[in-house]
C-alpha cells in the first residue's frame, strides 16, 4: 500500500487586513485513506507580529497516511482567525489547498477568502466586529455550493510542505 | 492620439483612398534606411509627391514627365499585406494619374531631386513662418526626426494625418466627424475627386499668403442631429452594406406568403403542436422583415409563422447554477451565519475546530410546507337523501367538466377530419401512379399507407362516437339527477344543500349548417363504412370462392361416397353446409342505423346546446319543522375534525379543531413550516374526528414532489385533492349512515371525502444536484435501473403518437437515451476509475500499517524506542483478549537474575498497552505561564518589595525560603536538570571505638610525643600549634563522619563532619544526565528513569602510615579510610513525582559494625538523615493517560463517593482522597474490592499464637521482602495501577499499594483489626501503609509495607506524614481533622466530626478482586544456594577488578564463619545477635584489625546488589596485606522471595 509522509509548516499569513492571526487547520482526506500517526488538525498560535505585515506560525505539520487508492487525495483546510485588541477572534477566511503529488519540498501559498454576508452582516462586523462564518465547511470543500456565496479576498497563508510518498510506482502511479 | 473607427475597414480603405487624393500640399522628407511601416508610409508620401509633380508639371507645361516608379525599391524590400494594400492604392493612382492627361515626358532625376529639394525648402519656410489657421492638434507619438510628419488643411474638414505605429501595423488615419460629411460629398467617381482636388489646391496655394489676422477663428462645436445621421447612415450604410434598417410594422402575411399560398394551421385539425420558442416580438419583426426582404420563403411555416424548434432547447437548464446575488441574501440562505466576534474562554479554540451547533443548521437545509386548505365530505354518514343526491350530482358534473375540458371529441373530430384530407390526397397520388404504373415498392408502399390511414380513420371515428355518446348519457344523468332533487326538496319542503344547478341553453346560430354537417359526417361515416365493406367483401369473396370450390367437391366426394358404399357409413364424413356468401352492402338500411345511433348518441341536429353549471348558492332553509332534520343538523354541528401532519412516522403538527359545518366542507387553510433535515420519506395526512378520545378516519399519503427546489417556488401552491375512506359502517338514527343497504335498494357508500391540501419541499438538498436533470420528469421511472436498448426498443415499437401531448415526456426520454453509436465511444465509467489498489480489508488489516499505529499509540507517553517485534504486533493484533495473563508470558531470559517475576515488563506493557486502548488521553491545559517564559515585568507591587528588602534588616541566620517556579516538563525546553540537595544534619551516628592495644590513629600522637622531647625549643612552638590542630582535628573517640552521594554513577560528597550528630548543612548540585543522551528532558523520559540516588554516610579515618619513625619529624604520612556506616536510597522518579523531598530519613545502617559502637544503646533510635531535595528547574511531570472508565459494578458507588470527596475538597484543598484506583483492565474500580482476608504462608505463622507481634513481624517481612517496582517506572505515564495479590505474587514485585493490600489482608485473615491507609509519607509522597490495632492493648499501630517496619502513630519519626484515606472493607473514612499527621490524629472512626465515613454498598466486598486464597509455591532451597553462589562468585569477581590495581587475597575462613552468622541473622530478624557475632571473630580481632558489616539487600538485580556493594567503598581499602572477607546468604520464601544477606568486611592484619 502506498504511503504518504506529509511533513512541512505553516510558515506565515501575509496580506491580511490585521496580522494578529491565529490559524486552524485540518487535513482532509478521502475514504480510501487512513492516518497512520501525527496530527490531522491543529491549530497555531496567536502571532501579533512587531513588524505589522507579516504573522509568522512557522507551525509544523506532520502526518503520516496510508491509501488504497489515488482518490480523495489529501487536502489542508485552513482557518484564519483575527484576534483584536479586545482578545476577541473573528474569522479571517477560509482557504483549502491540495497537498503537492509530487514528493520533494513545496511552497505554496494558499489564498484565504471570507465570505461577504448580507448587508447586515457587514454593518454588524464594521460595528461590532464578528465576521459572517460558513455554516458548514463542506462549502470549502466540494465546492458545490460556492457559486451562493460572495466572497472577499483576506490574504494569504505560505506553507512549505515536504512531500515523501511510497510505494506509489508499485500500483503503477507516477509521482 | 485617439483612433476611432467608425465604419468598417473597408469604408475606411475608401475613405483613406479618397482622402489620398484630396492632399494638396505635402512635406516630406525620405530617409533612406527605415523600417517597413516607415517604409509604408513613405511609399504612400511617394505617391503624393508623385502626384504633385505630375501636378507642378502640369502647370509648368513641361514636355515630359517619367513617372519613376519608385514601388519598385519598396516592393522589392517587403511583401507584407500593407504593401499590396498600398499596391492596389497605387494602381488606383495610376489610373487616376492616366486619366488627368499628364502623360509622356521624361524628367531626369536630377531635375526631380533639386525640384524637390526646393519644394521642401519653400515649404518648410512656409510653417515657420506661417501658423496653421485653427491647427488641430497634431499628437506626435513618436516626436522623432524620422517620422515625416504631414499635415494638411482642408477648407471643410480638419483633417490631420499622422503617421503612427498601430498595435496590429495598421495603417490608420485620424478622422474627425466632419469626415463623414466630406465623405459624402466625396463619390467614388474619379472625375469628380480631380475635380475637387484641383479646387483645394487651388484654394490651398493662396494659404501659404494668408493673413495673419485669419490665424484664428471660432468653430462652434459640430454636431449633427440624429434623425439626419441615421438618415445617412440608413442611405448609405444599409444600402452598401446589404444591411436592413429596423422596422417596427409587423410583417403581413401576404408579405409573408405571396397571394397565393393559402395557410393550414395544424392545431385546427386536432393536430398536437407543440409550443414554438420564439424570440421576443421586437427581434421577432426584425427577423421576419429581413427574410422577406432576402425572399427566403422557407423560414415560414405553413401557417406563415416563422419556423421554430419545438420544446425545450436544452433538456437540462444549464443556468441553474448561477444564483442571483438577491438570493444570497434571501432568509432561505442557510450557508452564512454571521458570527459575533467573542473572546474564547481558556485560550481553549478546540471548540472553533468543531462546532456542534453549526452543524444542526446545515442539516437541517430542507422545508417542507404543508397546506392544508379544505375537507370535504363526499359521504358522511350524517347525509340525508339530498345530501347524497346532491354529491352524485356534484360528482357528475366534476365529470362533465373535465370531460368538457379535454373535449376529445372534438379533437379527435378534428384528427379525423385532417386525416380524411390526407388519405384524399393519397389516393389521388396514388391514382396517379397506378396511371403511370409504376411498378414495386413505391405503390407498395403508397397502397400500405392507405389501408393504415383507413384503419386510423376508423378508429378515430369510433373514438369520437363513443366520446360523444358519453357525454350525451352524462348530460341526461345530470338532468335526472337534478330533477330528483328538485323533486325530494319539494317533497320534504325544505332546502338542506347548497347545490343548484343551471343549464345553460346556446342555440344553434345557423341550423341549416348544423344539419348540413351532421349529414355530411354521417354522409362520410357511411361512405367509409362501405369502402370497407368493400375491401372486406373483395377479399373475403374471393375466399369464399375457394371455399365454396373445396365445398362443392367435397359434395360430390361424398356423393360418391355414399353412392359406393351404401351400408356402411363409417368413413362418410359429416355433411358440412356450405359457406355462406359474404352478404352484399345494404346502403339503405346502414344508413338507417347510422342514423338511429347518431340521434341516440349525439346532440339532434339544430337542437340547442345544452351546458349544465353547478352552482353551491342555494340558501339553506333555516326554519323548517323537521324535527329530525333539525336534529340531524344539530349533530353535524357537535362534530368537529383536525387533521394531523405526519412525516416519516412522527407526528410533526397538527390543525385546530374546526367544526363540521351544514355542507360538509372544514376550511381548515392552515400551513405548516417543517424544517428537515434529509428528504422525507413520507408525508401522511391523518384525518381524526375530534372527541375525547380522537377517532382516526383515514390516513392519506400526500405526494410530494421528486425534486426539491433550492428555493421556495413563489406562487401560490398547487392544492391537490386527496380522497379517502373511512372504512366503518356507521348506523346512524339521524343521518343515512355509512356502508349500510340502503333504503331504496343497493349499499351506501362508506364515509368518503377530499382533502384539499398541498405539501412542498424547498431548500438545499444534496443529493439534489448529483440527480441527472434530465431524468427530474420521469417520476418512478428515472428510479428504475433502465436498459436503455429495452427502452428503446419498447419505445419504438410501441409507435407513440407523437401528437399526443402525453407522449411528450416519453419521446424526450427516448431522445435523451444514450444512442447505440455512444455505446461504443470511449467513455470514463466511473467504475473503470475507481480501481482501489487493494481491497478495503486488504487495506485495514494491514499489519505493517497497524504496527506503525501501534507505535503511535505507544508513543504517547515514552521517548524511548519501542520495539517492533512481531510479538508485539501479534499482541496488538490479538483479537479477543479481556485480561492480561501471567501464562501468556514466557520468561525471557535466565542470564540476569531479577528478584521479579522475568515477565514483569512484558505484564506490564499488556496493561498498559489494555489500559490506554481505553483510556483517555489527556493533554493537559496549559496556562500561558507554563508555555511561555517570561520575566515578568516588574511592578509596583515587585519593585515596592524589591525596596523594602533594601531597607530591612539583613538576617543572615535567619534565611527566607525562595519558592522556586514549577515549570511543565512536556513543552519546556530545559537545558539541563540539577538536584539540588541539601544535606542538614545526621542523628544518631555510630562512635568510632578505640582499641586499646593496637590504637591506629592515636599511634601518631604518641610519635609525636616522643618526637617533641628530642626536638630542640625553638622548633617547639610551631609544632606544638600542628600538635593542636592535629589533636583538635582527630579527635579519636569522635567519627569524622561525611556523606556520599552516588548518582548515575558519579559521586558527590560533602565536607567530613564530626561527631554523633554531625552537622553539615551543606548543599550540592547533582547533575542530572539523561537515559539516552539525544532526548530531551520530557516529563515522560525522566518518569521512565530508573536511577537511584544512594546515599552513604562514611567515617574518614585517618591511618597513619609512616614507616619509618625517623622521618616522623618532618614527614606526615597518613592514609584515609572511608568506613562505611551507613546507608540509605531514594530512587529518583520519587523526587521527581514529589518535586521534592524533605525530611528526616531513617538510613540503613548495619546493625553491627565491627569497630563501631553506638553512643546510645536505645533500639529504636536509628540512624538518621534529615535533608532536601529538589529539583532545579522544577519539572512538574503531567500523566498523560487517565483511566476514566468506571467499572460498571462499581459505577454508582464511584460516582457517589466521588462527590463527598468533591465537596470534602471544598474544604481540605491539599487532601487527596481516593476513593478508586484503576486495576490491571483499566477500569476505574472502588479501593475496597481488593480488601479481603488472604491467608499469609503456613510457614510464617507461629504455631502456638499466630497473632502475636514476632508472627506479624514475620509476615511483614515477607511482604517486604517482595521487590519493589514504582508502578511509574513500568508504566510510563499511567497513574497507579493497583495488581491483585494473586498477580502481585506472581510477578513478585509491586508498588506500595500492592503490598500494603497484601499486609493488609493477611492481618484480616489473622483476625487483626486493620485498616489500609492512604497518606502521605517520605520518601515516596503519595503511599500505603497499614494501619492495626493490637486485641489486647487497643492501640493502633502503623506497619510499613515496603520496608516491614512498625510505628506507633505517636511516633515522631513515623516516615508517614500525612493520612487522608483510611479503609476497611466495608468503609471509607476521610479524615476530615484538622490535622493529617499521624501523631495528632484520632482514630475513632465512629466519631463523625474526626472522620467522615462512607459505608460501600453491599455487593461490594463479594465482588472482590482479590483471590479468595492463595497458592504459595514452597521455598526453593536449591535455587537458594544456587542464588547465593552466583552472587558470591559476581561480588568476588567485581570486588578484584575494582581492586584491579593491587591484589585481593579472600579470607575463607573467616568467610565460612560469617555465613554461619549470617543464618543466625536471618533467623533472629530483626534483631541482630550481635554479641555472638563478636564472640566469633574474638579470636580474628587479636591478629587483625577488622572493619566489617552485614547488609540486608533490599530485593533487586545482580546489578543493584553490585551497586549497593560498591557504594560502601569496602574495595577501597589500601592497607598493606589486607584481607577480604565476603559472606553471602540467601534464604529462600515461600513463592520465590527469598532474603539476601551479604557480610563483607576487610581483616587489616596487626603488626
Amino acid at each position: 500500500m502506498a504511503e504518504l509522509h506529509i511533513i512541512g509548516e505553516i510558515v506565515s499569513g501575509v496580506g491580511f487586513s490585521s496580522p494578529n492571526l491565529f490559524c486552524s487547520w485540518k487535513l482532509s482526506y478521502g475514504n480510501a485513506w487512513k492516518e497512520l500517526g501525527g496530527d490531522t488538525e491543529g491549530q497555531t498560535h496567536v502571532d501579533i507580529p512587531s513588524d505589522y505585515t507579516t504573522a509568522i506560525f512557522s507551525h509544523p505539520i506532520h502526518v503520516h497516511l496510508a491509501t488504497r487508492d489515488v482518490q480523495g487525495w489529501p487536502r489542508i483546510l485552513f482557518r484564519v482567525y483575527r484576534e483584536s485588541i479586545f482578545g476577541q477572534s473573528e474569522l479571517c477566511g477560509y482557504g483549502v489547498t491540495y497537498i503537492p503529488s509530487t514528493p520533494g519540498m513545496h511552497e505554496l501559498s494558499c489564498h484565504v477568502w471570507k465570505p461577504v454576508g448580507t448587508l447586515l452582516h457587514q454593518v454588524l462586523e464594521f460595528f461590532l466586529g464578528g465576521s459572517p462564518e460558513l455554516v458548514d465547511d463542506d462549502v470549502i470543500l466540494s465546492g458545490t455550493n460556492r457559486q451562493r456565496i460572495c466572497t472577499t479576498t483576506s490574504g494569504k497563508l505560505k506553507l512549505r510542505i515536504n512531500v515523501i510518498t511510497r510505494n506509489f510506482d508499485k500500483f503503477n502511479v507516477d509521482i | 492620439m485617439s483612433k476611432t473607427q467608425l465604419f468598417s475597414p473597408d469604408i475606411i480603405e475608401e475613405i483613406s483612398l479618397s482622402e489620398s487624393h484630396n492632399e494638396g500640399d505635402e512635406v516630406d522628407k525620405i530617409e533612406t534606411n527605415t523600417v517597413s511601416i516607415e517604409d509604408a508610409l513613405l511609399q504612400r508620401l511617394e505617391l503624393k509627391k508623385q502626384n504633385l509633380q505630375k501636378k507642378l508639371a502640369g502647370r509648368r507645361d513641361s514636355d515630359s514627365i517619367q513617372i519613376a516608379p519608385p514601388e519598385n525599391n519598396s516592393e522589392s524590400q517587403s511583401g507584407s499585406g500593407l504593401h499590396d494594400r498600398l499596391k492596389q492604392k497605387l494602381l488606383a493612382m495610376r489610373e487616376s494619374a492616366s486619366e488627368s492627361k499628364l502623360e509622356g515626358g521624361n524628367v531626369l532625376l536630377e531635375q526631380e531631386r533639386v525640384q524637390k529639394g526646393r519644394k521642401k525648402e519653400d515649404i518648410e519656410m512656409s510653417l515657420i513662418r506661417k501658423p496653421l489657421r485653427s491647427l488641430p492638434p497634431i499628437a506626435t507619438d513618436r516626436g522623432s526626426s524620422k517620422s515625416p510628419v504631414v499635415s494638411f488643411q482642408n477648407e471643410n474638414a480638419d483633417m490631420h494625418l499622422n503617421q503612427e505605429r498601430s498595435e496590429g501595423d495598421e495603417l490608420d488615419g485620424i478622422f474627425s466627424r466632419n469626415l463623414l460629411d466630406q465623405n459624402d460629398e466625396t463619390a467614388s467617381d474619379a472625375t469628380e475627386i480631380r475635380d475637387d482636388e484641383d479646387s483645394i489646391h487651388s484654394e490651398t496655394i493662396p494659404f501659404i499668403s494668408q493673413e495673419p489676422l485669419d490665424i484664428l477663428v471660432y468653430q462652434p462645436p459640430r454636431y449633427r442631429y440624429a434623425a439626419e445621421r441615421l438618415e445617412q447612415e440608413n442611405t448609405v450604410l444599409f444600402a452598401k452594406q446589404g444591411l436592413f434598417p429596423p422596422e417596427n410594422n409587423p410583417v403581413t402575411l401576404e408579405q409573408k406568403q405571396g397571394s397565393d399560398l393559402e395557410l393550414r394551421v395544424a392545431q385546427e385539425e386536432g393536430l398536437y403542436v407543440p409550443e414554438v420558442m420564439l424570440p421576443p416580438n421586437r427581434t421577432l419583426i426584425a427577423m421576419e422583415h429581413r427574410i422577406v426582404r432576402e425572399k427566403a420563403k422557407n423560414w415560414f411555416g405553413e401557417d406563415g409563422q416563422l419556423k421554430g424548434l419545438t420544446g425545450k432547447f436544452q433538456t437540462s437548464s444549464k443556468k441553474g447554477l448561477f444564483h442571483q446575488r438577491k438570493e444570497l441574501f434571501s432568509p432561505t440562505n442557510h450557508l452564512i451565519q454571521y458570527q459575533p466576534s467573542a473572546v474564547f474562554p481558556n485560550l481553549d479554540r478546540q471548540s472553533v475546530i468543531s462546532n456542534p451547533n453549526q452543524t444542526d443548521i446545515i442539516s437541517t437545509n430542507i422545508h417542507l410546507s404543508v397546506y392544508i386548505s379544505s375537507l370535504r365530505f363526499t359521504h358522511h354518514w350524517l347525509f340525508s337523501n339530498e345530501h347524497l343526491l346532491c354529491c352524485t350530482l356534484y360528482a357528475l358534473q366534476l365529470q362533465y367538466n373535465r370531460l368538457k375540458e379535454r373535449d376529445s371529441a372534438e379533437m379527435h373530430f378534428r384528427h379525423l377530419q385532417a386525416l380524411r384530407r390526407q388519405l384524399r390526397s393519397l389516393k389521388a397520388e396514388f391514382d396517379k401512379l397506378m396511371l403511370q404504373s409504376l411498378t414495386g415498392i413505391e405503390i407498395e408502399q403508397k397502397a400500405n399507407d392507405v389501408t393504415q390511414l383507413k384503419q386510423e380513420i376508423s378508429e378515430y371515428r369510433q373514438l369520437r362516437s363513443v366520446e360523444l355518446e358519453k357525454e350525451q348519457q352524462l348530460l341526461k344523468r345530470i338532468f335526472k339527477v337534478w330533477s330528483q332533487l328538485k323533486q325530494l326538496r319539494i317533497e320534504q319542503g325544505y332546502v338542506s344543500t347548497a347545490a343548484r344547478l343551471r343549464i345553460k341553453k346556446t342555440n344553434v346560430v345557423d341550423v341549416e349548417e348544423d344539419r348540413v354537417n351532421f349529414l355530411t359526417e354521417l354522409e362520410e361515416e357511411l361512405m367509409e363504412l362501405k369502402e370497407e365493406h368493400d375491401e372486406k367483401l373483395s377479399g373475403e369473396r374471393i375466399n369464399y370462392e375457394v371455399a365454396y370450390d373445396q365445398w362443392r367437391r367435397d359434395q360430390g366426394e361424398r356423393k360418391k361416397l355414399l353412392d359406393d358404399s351404401q351400408g356402411s357409413a363409417l368413413s362418410i364424413p359429416p355433411d358440412t353446409p356450405p359457406p355462406v356468401p359474404v352478404s352484399e352492402f345494404v346502403e339503405a338500411e346502414v344508413r338507417r342505423r347510422l342514423n338511429e345511433e347518431y340521434l341516440a348518441a349525439r346532440r339532434h341536429p339544430g337542437q340547442p346546446v345544452l351546458t349544465p353549471e353547478l352552482y353551491l348558492n342555494m340558501p339553506i332553509s333555516g326554519q323548517i319543522e323537521d324535527q329530525k332534520e333539525l336534529s340531524r343538523r344539530r349533530e353535524i354541528e357537535k362534530l368537529s375534525f383536525f387533521i394531523r401532519v405526519r412525516v416519516n412516522g412522527e407526528t410533526a403538527c397538527e390543525t385546530r379543531h374546526r367544526k363540521l359545518k351544514q355542507d360538509f366542507i372544514i376550511d381548515f387553510q392552515e400551513q405548516f413550516q417543517l424544517e428537515l433535515r434529509h428528504k422525507p420519506e413520507s408525508v401522511i395526512l391523518q384525518v381524526y374526528q375530534a372527541s375525547f378520545n380522537p377517532a382516526l378516519l383515514a390516513e392519506v399519503p400526500c405526494p410530494l414532489p421528486i425534486d426539491i427546489p433550492v428555493q421556495k417556488p413563489a406562487t401560490n401552491p398547487m392544492l391537490q385533492s386527496l380522497d379517502f375512506t373511512y372504512d366503518k359502517v356507521m348506523h346512524v338514527k339521524l343521518g343515512l349512515g355509512a356502508g349500510i343497504p340502503s333504503r331504496g335498494g343497493g349499499i351506501l357508500p362508506y364515509t368518503t371525502g377530499v382533502l384539499n391540501s398541498s405539501a412542498e419541499l424547498y431548500g438545499q438538498s444534496g443529493s439534489n444536484c448529483t440527480e441527472r436533470d434530465e431524468w427530474k420528469g420521469y417520476g418512478k421511472l428515472a428510479k428504475l435501473p433502465l436498459d436503455a436498448e429495452k427502452i428503446r426498443a419498447t419505445l419504438t415499437s410501441s409507435r407513440l403518437d407523437p401528437n399526443d401531448p402525453r407522449n411528450i415526456p416519453l419521446l424526450q426520454l427516448l431522445r435523451s437515451l444514450p444512442t447505440e453509436d455512444s455505446s461504443n465511444t470511449f467513455r470514463l465509467t466511473r467504475m473503470d476509475l475507481v480501481r482501489p489498489f487493494i481491497s478495503q480489508r486488504e487495506f485495514l488489516s494491514n499489519p505493517n500499517f497497524n504496527t506503525i499505529k501501534e507505535k503511535h499509540q505507544f508513543e504517547l507517553s515514552s521517548a524511548r524506542p519501542v520495539q517492533y517485534d512481531d510479538e508485539l504486533t501479534m499482541l496488538a493484533d490479538s483479537p479477543v483478549r479481556t485480561q492480561p495473563s501471567l501464562e501468556d508470558i514466557q520468561p525471557m531470559s535466565d542470564q540476569d537474575f531479577t528478584p521479579w517475576h522475568p515477565g514483569t515488563e512484558k505484564f506490564y506493557q499488556m496493561v498498559k498497552h489494555d489500559i490506554s486502548k481505553q483510556a483517555e488521553i489527556k493533554t493537559p491545559d496549559y496556562t500561558l505561564e507554563e508555555v511561555v517564559i517570561e520575566d515578568p515585568v516588574p511592578n509596583t507591587g515587585i519593585l515596592t518589595k524589591y525596596i523594602h528588602q533594601l531597607f530591612s534588616p539583613k538576617r543572615p541566620l535567619q534565611p527566607k525560603r525562595v519558592p522556586r517556579r514549577t515549570l511543565p516538563s512536556k513543552h519546556t525546553n530545559i537545558r539541563e536538570l540539577n538536584l539540588v540537595l541539601r544535606v542538614l544534619q545526621g542523628y544518631n551516628f555510630p562512635t568510632r571505638v578505640i582499641e586499646p592495644d593496637k590504637p591506629g590513629p592515636r599511634l601518631g600522637r604518641t610519635l609525636a610525643g616522643q618526637w617533641r622531647e628530642s626536638s630542640s625549643a625553638h622548633v617547639s612552638t610551631m609544632m606544638s600549634e600542628i600538635q593542636e590542630d592535629i589533636s583538635e582535628d582527630d579527635t579519636p573517640n569522635e567519627t569524622n563522619p561525611f556523606i556520599e552521594i552516588r548518582f548515575q554513577g558519579t559521586t558527590y560528597r560533602t565536607k567530613q563532619s564530626l561527631g554523633v550528630n554531625p552537622c553539615w548543612n551543606e548543599e550540592l548540585i547533582i547533575k542530572f544526565h539523561t537515559p539516552v543522551p539525544t532526548s530531551t528532558f520530557s516529563a515522560d523520559s525522566l518518569l521512565s528513569s530508573t536511577d537511584i540516588l544512594y546515599f552513604n554516610a562514611f567515617d574518614l579515618v585517618r591511618v597513619d602510615a609512616l614507616e619509618d619513625e625517623r622521618l616522623r619529624a618532618n614527614t606526615i604520612k597518613e592514609r584515609l579510610q572511608y568506613r562505611w556506616l551507613g546507608s540509605f536510597q531514594i530512587p529518583f522518579h520519587t523526587i521527581l513525582v514529589n518535586s521534592r523531598v524533605d525530611g528526616t530519613f531513617k538510613m540503613q545502617a548495619p546493625k553491627m559494625l565491627f569497630g563501631y559502637e553506638r553512643a546510645d544503646r536505645l533500639d529504636d533510635t536509628d540512624m538518621q538523615l534529615s535533608m532536601f531535595i529538589t529539583l532545579d528547574p522544577l519539572i512538574k511531570p503531567h500523566r498523560s493517560i487517565y483511566a476514566t472508565q468506571l467499572d460498571k459494578d462499581d459505577k454508582k458507588q464511584i460516582e457517589k463517593f466521588k462527590h463527598e470527596t468533591d465537596s470534602l475538597g471544598n474544604n481540605f484543598p491539599d487532601r487527596e482522597y481516593t476513593v478508586s484506583v484503576c486495576d490491571i483492565d483499566g477500569r476505574q474500580v472502588i479501593v475496597n474490592r481488593y480488601i479481603s482476608p488472604l491467608n499469609p504462608p503456613e510457614s510464617l505463622l507461629s504455631q502456638e499464637d499466630p497473632c502475636n507481634l514476632k508472627s506479624l513481624q514475620r509476615i511483614s517481612r515477607f511482604v517486604s521482602l517482595i521487590p519493589f517496582l514504582p508502578d511509574s517506572q513500568c508504566l510510563e505515564g499511567l497513574s497507579d495501577v493497583w495488581v491483585p495479590a494473586e498477580e502481585f505474587l506472581k510477578l513478585r514485585c509491586g508498588d506500595e499499594e500492592e503490598h500494603a493490600t497484601l499486609l493488609l489482608n493477611y492481618f484480616l485473615f489473622l483476625d487483626i483489626e486493620a485498616w489500609l491507609v492512604l497518606g502521605f509519607g517520605i520518601p515516596e509522597g503519595s503511599t500505603s501503609y497499614v494501619l492495626s490495632r493490637d486485641k489486647r492493648s487497643r492501640s493502633f499501630c502503623l506497619w510499613n509495607p515496603s520496608n516491614g517496619e512498625r510505628f506507633a502513630p505517636s511516633d515522631v519519626n513515623c516516615p508517614l506524614l500525612h493520612i487522608y484515606t483510611v479503609l476497611s472493607a466495608k468503609k471509607i473514612h476521610f479524615n476530615i481533622q484538622s490535622s493529617t499527621k499521624p501523631s495528632d490524629i484520632i482514630f475513632d472512626f465512629s466519631n463523625s466530626r474526626k472522620w467522615k465515613t462512607c459505608v460501600v454498598a453491599e455487593g461490594i466486598p463479594q465482588n472482590s478482586l482479590q483471590p479468595s486464597e492463595l497458592v504459595y509455591t514452597p521455598p526453593d532451597l536449591a535455587k537458594a544456594s544456587q542464588l547465593q553462589d552466583t552472587i558470591q562468585h559476581r561480588l568476588q569477581h567485581r570486588i578484584e577488578k575494582w581492586r584491579s590495581r593491587m591484589p585481593t587475597h579472600w579470607n575463607r575462613y573467616a568467610s565460612d564463619m560469617l555465613n554461619e552468622q549470617l543464618i543466625k541473622c536471618e533467623e533472629s530478624y530483626p534483631h541482630i545477635p550481635e554479641f555472638e557475632l563478636k564472640q566469633a571473630f574474638e579470636a580474628l580481632f587479636t591478629t587483625f584489625q577488622i572493619v566489617g558489616f552485614p547488609i540486608h539487600l533490599t530485593p533487586t538485580s545482580l546489578k543493584g546488589i553490585e551497586e549497593q556493594v560498591y557504594t560502601t567503598g569496602i574495595h577501597t581499602c589500601q592497607e598493606p596485606g589486607v584481607e577480604y572477607v565476603l559472606a553471602c546468604y540467601v534464604h529462600p520464601y515461600p513463592s520465590d522471595v527469598h532474603s539476601i544477606w551479604i557480610y563483607l568486611a576487610t581483616m587489616v592484619p596487626r603488626e
